[in-house]
């Protein structure tokens, strides 16, 4: 999930997955943002949504989510939510998740929507009902509890012990990468620093909560830009670090740089960009 | 309950045995002695020559084992169905079971639910008899990887006067090109007892999904 568009300015992706870059980039900017208009419609209407169009053989509560997902929060003073506040609504939510097809992802947002969303081989923690509902969404109580929610501006994540977007998404990120199986994907941002951070939510949360007994197998893959820069790689910069907790905890690995899928997902977003200008040959070739 | 042997059994007291074993205790000093009162509360006799271990092939195995009726993993005997897929925790001071905001897997070492796991683990190698079988993943490079629980904990568990052999399921996909001589494989042999037969048979993916799909083949072609 990221902020609403009006941040996008800035390039950075997830904002729980960022904490160290979001301190960095969004001080003192979402003070100013408060909880999303109209944010129980959207959140029932995307339960519905899932239930009904995404997922359809599923059934949930919609009304009962949503109201274990507003007790949990207007209860509590607006930086006091902690993951176990959410108990109850998680309840409400259970999933069974086709385990081994699951992508994780730091710091690459846009390209593994675009991704998974075509390919329909993955599943991101956004193809989940608890992702799906609250993906890029903000929110918090008011200062005088059980006021309701405060829509004109939420606490900055640097003043925030339990920052209530926070929390959710710890939790559901934990379930997530705990019900995982078999094989599992990374993909990493190869056109930064840190591409691989202690701190985001897949290096400290995620990987954590990977199952060894259930995992056999970490596909990594680094992507950088198109035009670059190439800052990081399998064999270059903080990947170094994953494979290191990765083989320390009894997982196999592989990694690649260049995925063709994914550089022929990213010339699908810039056609014109040089390196995608092969490709473009090659199709039009076809038709002779 | 789906298993008549399991009937004897008492869920209230297993669940306060349970309980015992984890409450208001720092839910990183759970060691797997806590547990030893639980395994010894659910009763359930094993049912020899069905008994199947595995080591980094959980889907595929857990797939095979839901539809098909032949063999047994830890997790469809009555304590391991109990515990599969759950999180729980106690906390210092606390008379309260909590399944959020325990310490993640990977956390620490004497965790409440991997301690669980490992006694199950040992105590089902231990009880295992007859003809056993064990799937491995024939993809990886070591199918025997010496940190799994298989490797660690349930092969030197195994007692020769209970069971008569290990017959080994390497599990491939078409590009792969392991096979029964894997030098992984070898140490296994190596570290099992020398009382116990050993076999060793080389299965595609495809092929156990086709077992899969059919529920009134019989079990023995699968492998």
């Amino acid at each position: 999930m990221t902020l609403p568009k009006s941040f996008s300015p800035i390039k950075m992706s997830h904002m729980c997955r960022c904490f160290v870059i979001v301190l960095f980039c969004l001080d003192g900017l979402i003070a100013e943002m408060g909880t999303t208009p109209n944010l129980k419609h959207i959140v029932i209407g995307r339960c519905y949504s899932y239930m009904t169009l995404v997922s359809p053989n599923s059934s949930y509560d919609c009304e009962n989510i949503w109201r274990e997902f507003e007790q949990a929060v207007v209860r509590k003073s607006p930086c006091n939510v902690k993951v176990k506040d959410y108990g109850p609504m998680f309840r409400a939510v259970p999933q069974t998740l086709p385990c081994d097809k699951l992508l994780f992802w730091s710091k690459t947002r846009e390209l593994i929507h675009n991704y998974a969303g075509a390919t329909r081989r993955f599943w991101t923690l956004e193809d989940t009902l608890m992702g799906y509902m609250f993906n890029d969404l903000i929110w918090c109580g008011q200062k005088e509890k059980d006021r309701g929610f405060d829509y004109n501006s939420c606490p900055e994540w640097s003043t925030c012990v339990n920052h209530p977007v926070y929390s959710l998404w710890r939790q559901a990120s934990e379930n997530f990468a705990a019900a995982a199986c078999g094989n599992v994907t990374v993909l990493l941002n190869g056109s930064i620093d840190n591409a691989f951070h202690r701190k985001s939510m897949f290096g400290s949360v995620e990987l954590d909560s990977l199952n060894p007994r259930m995992v056999d197998h970490v596909n990594i893959k680094v992507l950088a830009n198109l035009e670059g820069p190439f800052v990081e790689s399998c064999s270059q910069g903080s990947i170094a670090d994953l494979i290191n907790v990765l083989e320390k905890r009894g997982f196999h690995w592989t990694c690649t740089d260049s995925d063709l899928t994914l550089m022929i997902f990213q010339c699908i977003q810039n056609p014109q960009q040089f390196s995608c200008l092969t490709y473009a040959k090659s199709l039009q070739h076809r038709d002779l | 309950m789906n298993k008549p042997a399991s009937r004897a059994n008492d869920c209230q007291e297993i669940w306060s045995v349970f309980e015992q074993a984890f409450l208001g205790k720092n839910p990183c000093n759970v060691s797997t002695d806590a547990y030893v009162s639980l395994i010894n509360t659910v009763t359930q006799d094993p049912v020899c020559n069905t008994m199947l271990f595995w080591s980094k092939t959980w889907h595929i195995v857990h797939e095979f084992t839901k539809k098909r009726n032949c063999f047994q993993t830890l997790e469809d005997t009555l304590l391991g169905y109990i515990m599969d897929g759950l999180t729980w925790c106690g906390k210092e001071g606390s008379n309260e079971t909590f399944t959020t905001g325990c310490p993640l897997w990977n956390d620490c070492d004497n965790h409440a639910v991997k301690s669980f796991w490992y006694l199950a683990s040992a105590a089902f190698a231990e009880d295992a008899c007859g003809d056993v079988s064990a799937m491995l993943n024939g993809s990886i490079a070591t199918p025997f990887t010496p940190s799994s629980v298989f490797a660690s904990i349930e092969v030197n568990k195994f007692n020769p006067n209970k069971m008569k052999s290990l017959t080994v399921v390497l599990v491939t996909s078409e590009d792969d090109s392991t096979s029964c001589d894997d030098p992984s494989l070898k140490t296994l042999q190596a570290e099992l007892h020398s009382e116990l037969k050993y076999n060793c048979t080389l299965v595609t993916m495809s092929h156990i999904q086709e077992c899969i799909s059919d529920p009134d083949a019989a079990c023995g072609p699968c492998w």
